[in-house]
């Protein structure tokens, strides 16, 4: 997917573990284990706001575009 | 009302139905043709190919009901729109194309042999139509149950 989600960056950044995560956005483990592993279809922006919240950053820190030819 | 119970209570229209056809397919038709024999002597060689016939037509309502049994045993478990189940929806339809195609075949036969008491003719008009409105129903149906099942994947890997 063009979308990458650079959630474990962050988490890494910011010392945290999913669990830690998980507890202040109130989204369950394997939920944000699947936003974090790519094989999320979406994010809603009330999550999106709970994750820039909880790991004090941007949106643009948590999402990058990759067009199809400069996938890793 | 609770899905289980809706589920309990759709197995048991299943389960009589069911009942209902083996009873019309393994008792109802011998009957009746007996008391048709008794009536026109002449019509006696016809017994055994109608009592199979009304076999060959239980078979694919049976199955169909077997598949029902499934689609309903999904439901408790909030598995109702899966792909799964568009396929089992889809395959009912062929089945009740199937089904129609017997009936259709039964009917040309009537009237080329010149049988066409008035009651048996409405009898088919009537299995015609319902087998048209069957397969039709369950091939929205199973093209309905698709495209929920693809919005339910999409709503759940939605974060």
């Amino acid at each position: 997917m063009p979308i990458n989600v650079t959630l474990d960056i962050m988490l890494a950044r910011r010392k945290m573990s999913l669990n830690e995560l998980s507890e202040k956005v109130g989204v369950t483990p394997s939920n944000l284990s699947i936003l974090k592993t790519g094989k999320a279809k979406g994010v809603r922006f009330s999550t999106l706001e709970k994750l820039c919240a909880a790991l004090a950053c941007q949106p643009a820190n948590l999402l990058e575009y990759l067009p199809e030819e400069e996938k890793p | 009302m609770k899905p289980t119970t809706a589920a309990v209570l759709l197995k048991t229209v299943l389960a009589v139905s069911a009942l209902a056809i083996l009873l019309v397919a393994c008792w109802g038709v011998p009957q009746y043709m007996e008391h048709v024999t008794y009536v026109r002597p002449s019509l006696s060689p016809w017994v055994i190919p109608m009592i199979a016939y009304g076999c060959l037509i239980a078979i694919p309502v049976l199955l169909a009901i077997g598949l029902l049994w499934r689609v309903f045993g999904t439901i408790p478990e909030n598995g109702a729109f899966s792909m799964a189940n568009a396929r089992r929806f889809r395959i009912i339809a062929w089945l009740a194309a199937g089904d129609l195609a017997l009936v259709l075949a039964l009917a040309a036969f009537l009237l080329i042999s010149g049988v066409t008491p008035a009651f048996i003719l409405l009898c088919l008009i009537a299995a015609v139509y319902i087998g048209v409105v069957a397969v039709i129903v369950f091939l929205v149906l199973g093209a309905l149950v698709r495209n929920a099942a693809q919005l339910k994947q999409d709503n759940e890997l939605t974060i």
